[in-house]
């Protein structure tokens, strides 16, 4: 069983049992495939002076809202009721929330690598890193929300998926993520 | 000390006063992010205090939303952006 965050000094520090790292890496690997664009534009076509001063936006056709729901989720508009704008304000940020979702990821991802490494599966998160981790494990959690309906029904969760074992896992997974986002969250705020 | 002649006073323009009209970050509720989040992301992000964090979340809890932030739509454009990779749920709008 996983243990709770502890606060020590400048850093926070946690337990992981190796199923749960394998199960939570795995979910990592599937959402950052989701969050990668599909139709990564045609490089060559975009201004290399543009790209190399990271205004790729500037100069690339506005993004479509996703279809994935998940995706949709996680990149949300940024306007109501003025499509306009909210097409405007994707094609400004898409790449770059993008880019901030996949590198929390990864963070989080090299987390697990070390607990993995560590005989207790001890895993330690610096303060200045945390807000990485924070985000990842809320992104991990608004996916599997989508996926289980929890967006819709707050108030679904293991019950309505018995006897369909995938989504029972996914809901075990949730409510993992869940209880331990709050426990670093809360460790982090110092109670 | 002497004031501008008033004829060389750049003339207030509508557009002007469409740019100075302060727009808001605003944070929907959303039943998968959690009160202690939504309270550490607004203390972390935007450096309230823990007290007004907590006032606001309840707010985006109770009343279905609330402004967090008021500014530039430029400004605004940017908290929005940050909501976002927090995973909040947030828009902009103008400031009523």
């Amino acid at each position: 069983m996983a243990l709770g965050f502890q606060r020590v000094g400048d850093r926070v520090s946690t337990q992981l049992e190796p199923v749960e790292q394998m199960l939570i890496t795995a979910l990592i690997d599937e959402l950052s495939e989701i969050l990668r664009r599909p139709d990564e534009p045609d490089r060559a076509e975009i201004d290399p002076l543009a790209r190399e001063l990271g205004l790729e936006g500037l100069t690339g056709h506005a993004p479509d809202p996703p279809d994935n729901p998940i995706a949709a989720r996680l990149l949300p508009d940024g306007y109501r009721d003025d499509l306009e704008a909210a097409l405007e304000f994707r094609r400004y940020t898409d790449d770059s929330l993008r880019a901030t979702k996949l590198a929390d990821a990864e963070v989080m991802r090299a987390g697990l690598e070390s607990a993995a490494d560590d005989p207790e599966g001890r895993i330690e998160i610096e303060l200045a890193e945390a807000d990485h981790w924070v985000r990842a494990i809320n992104d991990l959690r608004l996916a599997l929300g989508v996926e289980l309906g929890i967006a819709d029904d707050p108030s679904g969760s293991a019950d309505r998926w018995v006897g369909n074992e995938r989504m029972e896992g996914r809901a075990m997974l949730y409510d993992f993520l869940t209880w331990w986002q709050d426990g670093l969250v809360l460790s982090l705020m110092g109670e | 000390m002497t004031a501008a002649p008033s004829e060389l006073a750049e003339p207030f323009t509508q557009a002007q006063a469409e740019t100075d009209k302060p727009w808001a970050c605003i944070v929907w509720d959303d039943p998968v992010n959690l009160m202690s989040y939504v309270t550490y992301v607004l203390m972390s992000y935007f450096h309230y205090s823990k007290e007004k964090s907590q006032q606001l979340m309840l707010t985006v809890h109770n009343e279905g939303k609330a402004a967090v932030n008021t500014g530039t739509r430029e400004e605004m454009e940017r908290d929005v952006a940050a909501m976002h990779s927090f995973g909040l749920w947030a828009t902009m709008e103008r400031d009523s």
